[in-house]
């Protein structure tokens, strides 16, 4: 498998806090499914946060797709990496559903009718297609998780970071999500899906990460 | 420190005095004085002047910014600078321009000075002064929701960049498009939290009393009837002055 990722020797503390992520080392590659797990506040978000640029770390190089990660702006990080948050309300800006995936690829200069046509093939994939005009904030959370899935995939990222993915969802909507996992493993994008559920993680990760206490006490690769 | 003292509603008669002065006098160099007078103050409270300025860069090059455009724009009959026979700066202009960007620093300045007292003990004045106790809880309320919208600002600026939009490569135009979709979550977040709120408020019986009690009495001293009625006193002594002009 393709290396994308490489981190070594992240070490990273919060200001005012006791907690630290300490001397992390790991490779993350494209077109497997990585489970980082551990218990509440063994720093996973944080972990996730670090790799996508929106925390500094206080030592340590980070390498995505063979460019050190110093010299990626927030903008270029987002194009390498998709990221879905926590909480997906924080990543829905458009007026309604269909907007909220073109209106990135307009910004960045894509014609309007490839950016429709992008839309309609990626709601069409997320079964978003009946809810196109409705308000993204409106939305059931499965469904603002699937249409923040969605926005993140049109911008083709090699990689996606999933924080906590699988809350909130009903068994059916689990399994539409690991399905999805699958087949964007197997169009050859990594994924790496943080969530202290371990048993979604045991289930359809092919390696875990386990963090306790910001440090990684195992790595399955 | 006496400054960390004073009574917030010593600080709201004294905000209040600076402000009505700055709107009341047109005389640019009283206009100006009352810009000094309201630094002065902020510095006696105990802010920190480097510090301010360090906050609020990007709020006073955007007042500055404005201040410079309405200078341009207003037409009078003493030209300073021209270009091609354009007159760009009149004498009128340069005036109106210093007139607004103090203005507007007084009621900056303001909003810092009260920033100095904390804000419970700021509402808590406003209900001895008699404020019904709703108008006065729902202003607290509004404050206290001023630093979860700023994060969710900045959450929602890093997640724009995430989908990689890049802020100093996109054209003007398309710029205040990018505005547009950050204020829409931020708009709807708050109604969604006031909406929460009223839930909150209605299940632990808001206002079923008439009566409440106070945890929290503030009282006037000696220095804060001083502070008032020099506050008062001088303003009218001020703006008499200025209209004699």
């Amino acid at each position: 498998m393709e290396s994308y990722i490489k981190l070594t020797g992240i070490s990273y503390g919060y200001p005012r806090s006791r907690f630290a992520l300490r001397d992390i080392n790991m490779s993350l590659n494209r077109g497997e499914i990585v489970g980082i797990t551990g218990e509440n506040g063994s720093g996973k978000t944080t972990l996730g946060k670090i790799i996508m640029g929106i925390l500094m770390p206080d030592s340590g190089n980070i390498v995505i797709d063979g460019v050190d990660g110093k010299n990626l702006k927030l903008c270029e990080r987002g194009s390498k990496i998709g990221y879905a948050f926590q909480n997906p309300d924080r990543q829905l800006f458009a007026a309604n559903v269909r907007d909220e995936i073109i209106f990135p690829l307009e910004i960045k200069g894509m014609n309007k009718t490839l950016a429709q046509e992008k839309a309609a093939a990626l709601l069409g994939r997320f079964e978003l297609s009946h809810l196109k005009e409705r308000v993204p904030m409106r939305l059931s959370r499965g469904e603002k998780q699937r249409l923040v899935l969605a926005a993140t995939l049109a911008q083709e990222p090699g990689f996606l970071i999933l924080d906590e993915p699988a809350t909130g969802l009903d068994r059916d909507r689990k399994k539409a999500l690991y399905q999805l996992m699958e087949e964007l493993a197997r169009e050859g994008i990594g994924l790496a899906v943080i969530s202290h559920d371990l048993q979604f993680i045991e289930h359809h990760a092919n390696r875990i990460i386990r963090l306790e206490n910001g440090k990684v006490v195992d790595d399955g690769c | 420190m006496m400054a960390a003292k004073i009574d917030p509603r010593t600080k709201i008669v004294l905000v209040l005095c600076l402000t009505s002065m700055v709107l009341v006098v047109e005389n640019l160099a009283f206009v100006v004085g009352i810009g000094i007078i309201s630094i002065a103050c902020a510095l006696l409270m105990g802010v920190q002047l480097l510090a301010l300025i360090r906050r609020y860069q990007r709020i006073l090059i955007l007042l500055l910014t404005l201040s410079i455009v309405q200078s341009i724009f207003t037409p009078g009959p003493k030209v300073l600078f021209e270009v091609f026979g354009i007159p760009l700066l009149t004498e009128k202009g340069l005036e109106m321009g210093i007139k607004t960007f103090v203005r507007m620093l007084v009621i900056l300045t303001s909003g810092v000075i009260m920033s100095t007292s904390n804000y419970r003990e700021t509402i808590q004045g406003l209900i001895q002064w008699k404020v019904p106790y709703k108008i006065a809880f729902m202003t607290a309320l509004s404050l206290r929701f001023i630093p979860i919208f700023t994060e969710e600002f900045q959450d929602s600026m890093v997640a724009l960049q995430l989908k990689g939009i890049d802020f100093k490569k996109i054209p003007f135009g398309k710029k205040t498009q990018i505005y547009v979709y950050l204020i829409t979550p931020i708009i709807l977040s708050s109604l969604k939290h006031a909406e929460e709120i009223a839930i909150a408020m209605e299940s632990r019986a808001f206002g079923a009393y008439q009566s409440r009690v106070e945890y929290l009495v503030l009282r006037l001293k000696g220095y804060d009837y001083g502070v008032m009625i020099a506050a008062v006193l001088l303003s009218i002594s001020y703006v008499w002055a200025a209209l004699m002009v």
